[in-house]
């Protein structure tokens, strides 16, 4: 069973299509990175798979519940921590918790242990009787976070985690995504931040204009990447280098004597070898340049925006 | 370095439907005490109890149209700015109860946890409800208190009967809530529904009743002249008055604008609350009677059991059921349709 399986998921506003056809299967235990530019859709998807926004088609079932058939179900099992939201500032820390924690049958001296842990997990401990609207941007994310974990949740859906933290802020959320990936939770984050999501995520899926363009582990997406914009092969020779004629190859550029950068639509690494011993050259150096995550996503967001 | 939880002891059964219910009624109840807006409408109350009472004090009793003093409180002007100040409180109550959480993003993060939607509308509702009736409590308990301060006296009927219409106030602001709620669920920035709030409240509390007054003179006509003495010329405006007011024909006019005006004035709340207090603090229920005991310098009021006052006002009651329940139930149907983004 997946923790979260989207099956073509349509969602329009008015003539904005704003999630066209997305599907997606994300494994339980692990941490997924949503990655997209803003627009992209990456939030209609998320409110979709809270069942908080009706879609015009399309599936979404979390940890095996229909989330527009069982919602309650299926939010008894999640946390969420929305982007751009504030709490109820009238009220202190420790209320706002208090009231989200009522929605789970906890007892009395059970909520309390909880919401004093999680007050003290995000740093606002000292701070638990201070009205929110007091807090700094930073605190009231932290809040947030706290608010999302108030369940334990098994699924965690991050919009944006860090979005306008402090260093150190950013940094208890990443170790709070980390500690909840080695309790066996999944942990399903939108970012727009490439770095955040390579440190993170097992998996990826980058979605562009409503759609789902790449979606796998790191690896997977940096091969399809190759595979789709060509292998960059890094080559260094002894001897001079000779001129290579092999199938395959679009562009040959030549730094110097000896070492060039082969341009070819598929790995070559092993004919280009056989062809340079023929020839009597040896090989210092032969290498697969990798893209990087940020490679990757700037050119498919630029290709795909070229498409329209 | 974080800690890990320890979470073995949570038990993951959600509570049930009414405490989800209750639980966002509390905290909304909470944010709502806290709002400028109520303690403004607190003063407000406040300041038109003591008025109400001290200008009861001042002036007196018209002993020949009331019997108490309690009874000119409710059935004169003064009583209208606090029918005012219900509808105003109740429906800013309701415009803003969903449009500002939509607004701030906080009604995404409520619905994000284990309760169904209408258990958060029937929470708002309730909510607003608790709130009202601590204001309105409070009102009452001012103009008692104000009373006996200022040793106005008050009867044990006319105690009962202000007590009696405690439930009815709540119902008339549950009807404003109700409207607000509409409102909150229509538009989407809080702003818009408070203006949308003020207008709707400025309509049935005012314009209605203008509208009501000018169509009503264009259906009855101008007023007819009674046979006025020869010496009409010096008579005082009093003297006037009284021969027009005694003349059958200008009865029957004024009669027709009456009722035309109480027949538009059938689709506002603030009609039908106010004819309820008028019923229960003893007013005569004809216009007709009204005219006449104005005419003829008698008592506008009667006296009148609990069960008669009942029995007369049943039909306002209904109106005011079915004028909380129309929009209440609109209101819940755009909201379960609605995405809450």
């Amino acid at each position: 069973m997946y923790a979260i399986e989207i099956e073509n998921l349509v969602k329009r506003y008015g003539t904005f299509t704003a999630v066209d056809g997305l599907t997606l299967k994300v494994e339980k235990g692990i941490v997924f990175g949503f990655l997209g530019p803003n627009g992209a859709g990456k939030t209609t998807t998320i409110l979709s798979m809270l069942g908080l926004i009706m879609p015009d088609d399309g599936i979404v079932k979390i940890l095996g519940h229909d989330v527009f058939r069982e919602p309650v179900k299926v939010k008894e099992k999640i946390g969420f921590l929305p982007e751009n939201t504030t709490l109820y500032e009238e009220l202190t820390a420790w209320r706002n918790l208090d009231f989200f924690a009522n929605f789970y049958n906890f007892s009395k001296m059970e909520k309390e242990r909880r919401i004093e842990e999680l007050l003290k997990l995000v740093g606002l401990w000292d701070v638990r009787y201070r009205k929110v609207k007091t807090f700094s941007k930073g605190m009231k994310q932290r809040l947030l976070l706290a608010q999302a974990l108030i369940n334990d949740p098994e699924v965690l859906i991050l919009d944006e985690p860090t979005s306008g933290l402090d260093p150190e802020g950013a940094f208890l959320v990443k170790s709070i995504v980390r500690e909840e990936h080695k309790k066996g939770k999944t942990v399903f984050f939108s970012s727009h931040i490439l770095s955040e999501v390579e440190e993170l995520s097992e998996k990826v899926g980058i979605i562009i204009k409503g759609k789902l363009r790449a979606l796998g582990t790191l690896e997977e997406i940096k091969k399809q990447f190759m595979e789709l914009e060509g292998y960059e092969i890094t080559l260094e020779t002894k001897q001079h280098l000779p001129k290579i004629d092999l199938p395959g190859i679009t562009r040959v550029e030549y730094s110097s004597n000896n070492k060039a950068i082969i341009f070819a639509k598929e790995d070559i690494r092993e004919e280009l070898s056989e062809y340079l011993s023929k020839m009597g050259v040896t090989i210092v150096s032969l290498d697969i340049e990798e893209p990087s995550l940020e490679d990757v996503f700037l050119k498919t967001v630029y290709k795909r925006s070229d498409e329209g | 370095m974080v800690t890990v939880l320890n979470t073995s002891y949570y038990n993951r059964e959600v509570g049930g439907e009414n405490v989800q219910a209750i639980n966002i009624a509390m905290k909304d109840f909470e944010i709502n005490v806290r709002t400028k807006k109520f303690q403004i409408v607190i003063a407000l109350f406040a300041m038109i109890s003591l008025g109400m009472v001290y200008s009861s004090k001042k002036l007196g009793v018209s002993a020949s149209l009331y019997k108490t003093p309690f009874q000119m409180l409710f059935l004169s002007g003064f009583s209208n700015a606090f029918n005012y100040s219900i509808a105003l409180l109740s429906i800013l109550l309701g415009a803003t109860a969903i449009s500002e959480e939509v607004e701030k993003r906080t009604l995404r993060l409520v619905a994000s946890k284990p309760v169904y939607k209408d258990e958060i509308l029937f929470g708002k509702l309730l909510g607003g409800l608790l709130t009202l009736s601590v204001a309105f409590a409070l009102f009452y308990i001012l103009t008692l208190a104000f009373a006996l301060i200022l040793g106005v006296p008050i009867t044990p009927h006319d105690l009962g009967m202000f007590l009696i219409t405690f439930p009815f106030s709540v119902l008339y602001g549950l009807v404003f809530l109700a409207l607000g709620l509409l409102i909150s669920t229509s538009i989407k920035r809080s702003k818009n529904a408070i203006i949308m709030a003020i207008f709707m409240f400025a309509f049935f509390s005012f314009l209605l009743s203008m509208i009501a007054g000018i169509v009503a003179f264009a259906v009855a006509g101008l007023p007819p002249i009674p046979d006025l003495p020869e010496n009409a010329a010096n008579l005082s405006e009093e003297e006037l008055q009284e021969i027009f007011l005694k003349d059958p024909g200008y009865q029957e006019w004024l009669s027709e604008v009456a009722s035309t005006t109480e027949k538009i004035l059938y689709v506002s709340p603030n009609y039908h609350y106010q004819e309820i207090i008028r019923m229960f603090f003893g007013g005569k229920p004809q216009i007709s009677e009204i005219v006449s005991a104005f005419v003829y310098n008698q008592s506008i009021v009667e006296d009148r059991s609990i069960e008669e006052s009942l029995s007369l006002t049943w039909r306002n009651l209904v109106v005011l059921v079915v004028m909380f329940l129309l929009p209440f139930a609109l209101a819940y149907v755009r909201f379960m349709k609605a995405d809450l983004r």
